[in-house]
């Protein structure tokens, strides 16, 4: 570790008013393995950055531990924060999700993919919760703006959406953007 | 720039990071969704692109541009280049004219503090449920927007005194049949000092998300009013005739039952932003140890001043005064606080509730349009303390 980072896990530990000595035991086991996983330190020295507000708050909610001197309160507090970090990092990165999202199975499936998909992707449906009157609105005003409906699916696709998007499903959760590449 | 930490540190830290355990810790960790430049956004669409800033990022006045929301009603335009954009200014004008961004350059720079808010932030909260990108609170986020006064390019243009209206196209690459992306401003918030075409935002140029290489910037009113990718500004006699003017963006002249048609005719643009606050933390549906319990959040109320937040931790039953932080601009939302003392175990709902310098105080329940916009009731969250 070089000494830039140490400081750094120093200083972000000092702040840490307390933490308990099971998750400082736990964590030391873990910082070997995440640091391997990490692969570089520099690596490490940015995730300890980026991450260390969401691994203060985790670390807080933790009680009952007294530090028999500051060196060893810094230094377990400062272990604990970098494997927290460290794996907090490795939590938030899973695989990227396709970016378009799918509408659900049935016999209006494809047909509306197709219908619907062209102008805008799939999540925008997924995340309605309307009922029949107000999907009869909206599909009658997307056809009016482009989408592709057979005068003889209409009646389906409607049904199709009313079915599956009404106001009694459970509410819509979305995902979280990763904006890892930087911006153009 | 203040950052996050800073706030947070001013706030006696445990209390608050206890309270606010971010939403991300305390649900499954379903996959990201790759969007450049944009971190830690609820993605309400990818195509076009839709980020919805997360509660938890109230927390500085000003936004980091990568956690500020992003709204598009069509696809973002694919070329932009910088050397060979140009903006036109037409219409009701004495000298037509054409702007390059190093024309834009050369004009007096203007800097407005704006907090910019979705006109339908909140959608999702109206019961019944309207159609529209289902927005929960966050449509909404603070920068700090630099570039010319929209006055002083209209000036040089000389605007005819039959010009009443100022339109604004942008580049957005219009999909299928779908209207183009049009909407004017009156003339006089077009010739208000504040009024940007902003080309800078928190001291960088716009991104393309935010409307590179030059937006409108019409503070304190509804974030449809600012245009991005601006290709034309041209003067009109009459409000311009569009789908987002008209369906597009109205709220009825008197409030109405829930889910009962507006007719037309009953209806007005939207301009102004309404008087709001919003939670920060405890976040809805954590769990908290006995103690002191930062409640804290964001309040704005469009183009007035924020005069009061209110805090109840009883269902309404009492209210307490918060503490206002002091970053303040005209246009811009107030952080507040509330240091409460969570003495017995049990189920809360705290609410706040914002009160302007004119006077307007959140209802209760706000008005139900068919189009879910300005939602501005009372905030709450649930919280359980053990």
């Amino acid at each position: 570790m070089s000494r830039n980072v140490f400081r750094r896990v120093l200083k972000a530990g000092y702040t840490v008013k307390k933490a308990s000595s099971t998750v400082a035991k736990r964590t030391m086991e873990k910082v070997g393995r995440t640091l391997a996983k990490l692969g570089t330190v520099e690596k490490a020295e940015n995730t300890v950055e980026e991450r260390r507000f969401s691994a203060v708050s985790i670390v807080t909610e933790d009680t009952g531990f007294s530090p028999g001197g500051r060196s060893l309160h810094q230094t377990l507090a400062a272990i604990a924060l970098l494997a927290i970090a460290a794996v907090s990092a490795q939590a938030q990165k899973p695989a990227s999700a396709s970016v378009n999202a799918d509408l659900p199975s049935g016999a209006m499936q494809a047909k509306a993919t197709t219908a619907c998909t062209e102008c805008h992707e799939a999540r925008i449906i997924l995340q309605q919760r309307l009922s029949k009157a107000a999907w009869t609105k909206e599909v009658d005003k997307m056809t009016k703006w482009g989408a592709l409906v057979d005068a003889a699916d209409r009646d389906a696709l409607i049904d199709y959406l009313s079915a599956n998007f009404s106001p009694d499903k459970p509410a819509y959760q979305p995902q979280r953007s990763s904006g890892e590449k930087a911006a153009k | 720039m203040n950052s996050r930490r800073d706030f947070l540190k001013h706030m006696t830290g445990a209390a608050v990071l206890a309270g606010g355990v971010p939403l991300m810790w305390a649900l499954p960790q379903a996959a990201t969704v790759e969007v450049p430049g944009e971190d830690g956004l609820l993605v309400r669409s990818f195509r076009f692109v839709d980020l919805e800033t997360p509660v938890e990022y109230f927390n500085t006045w000003l936004t980091p541009t990568p956690h500020f929301f992003v709204r598009n009603h069509m696809h973002e335009p694919s070329e932009l280049d910088a050397k060979d954009w140009r903006l036109s200014v037409g219409g009701e004008i004495e000298k037509p004219l054409t702007l390059s961004l190093a024309d834009l350059s050369k004009v007096e720079t203007h800097s407005v503090v704006n907090t910019l808010e979705c006109a339908g932030n909140g959608r999702s909260l109206h019961r019944p449920q309207v159609p529209g990108v289902q927005w929960g609170k966050g449509a909404v986020s603070t920068a700090r927007f630099s570039g010319p006064r929209l006055h002083d390019i209209l000036q040089r243009a000389g605007v005819k005194p039959t010009g009443k209206h100022v339109m604004f196209r942008g580049l957005d690459e219009v999909p299928g049949k779908v209207p183009p992306f049009i909407r004017s401003i009156p003339i006089e918030k077009a010739l208000d000092s504040d009024t940007l075409l902003a080309t800078h935002m928190n001291g960088s140029p716009l991104t393309k998300h935010h409307g590179f290489p030059a937006r409108a910037l019409v503070p304190g009113w509804i974030g449809a009013a600012s245009c991005k990718w601006l290709t034309e500004i041209k003067v009109l006699e009459n409000e311009f005739v569009g789908n987002f003017m008209s369906p597009g963006y109205r709220f009825p002249n008197q409030p109405g039952q829930p889910g009962e048609a507006v007719k037309p005719e009953d209806t007005h643009p939207l301009t102004a932003l309404t008087v709001k606050s919003v939670i920060s933390a405890p976040s809805d549906g954590a769990s908290l140890k006995k103690g002191k319990v930062t409640v804290h959040g964001a309040a704005w109320a469009g183009e007035a001043d924020i005069a009061k937040v209110e805090i109840s931790t009883d269902n309404g039953a009492t209210w307490n005064a918060t503490r206002l932080a002091h970053d303040q601009a005209r246009y811009a939302w107030r952080l507040w606080s509330y240091d409460w003392k969570a003495g017995n175990s049990g189920d809360y709902t705290i609410l706040s509730r914002a009160t302007d310098n004119r006077g307007r105080t959140q209802p209760s329940t706000a008005v139900w349009n068919p189009s879910g916009y300005l939602y501005n009731a009372i905030d709450q969250v649930n919280i359980h303390v053990s």
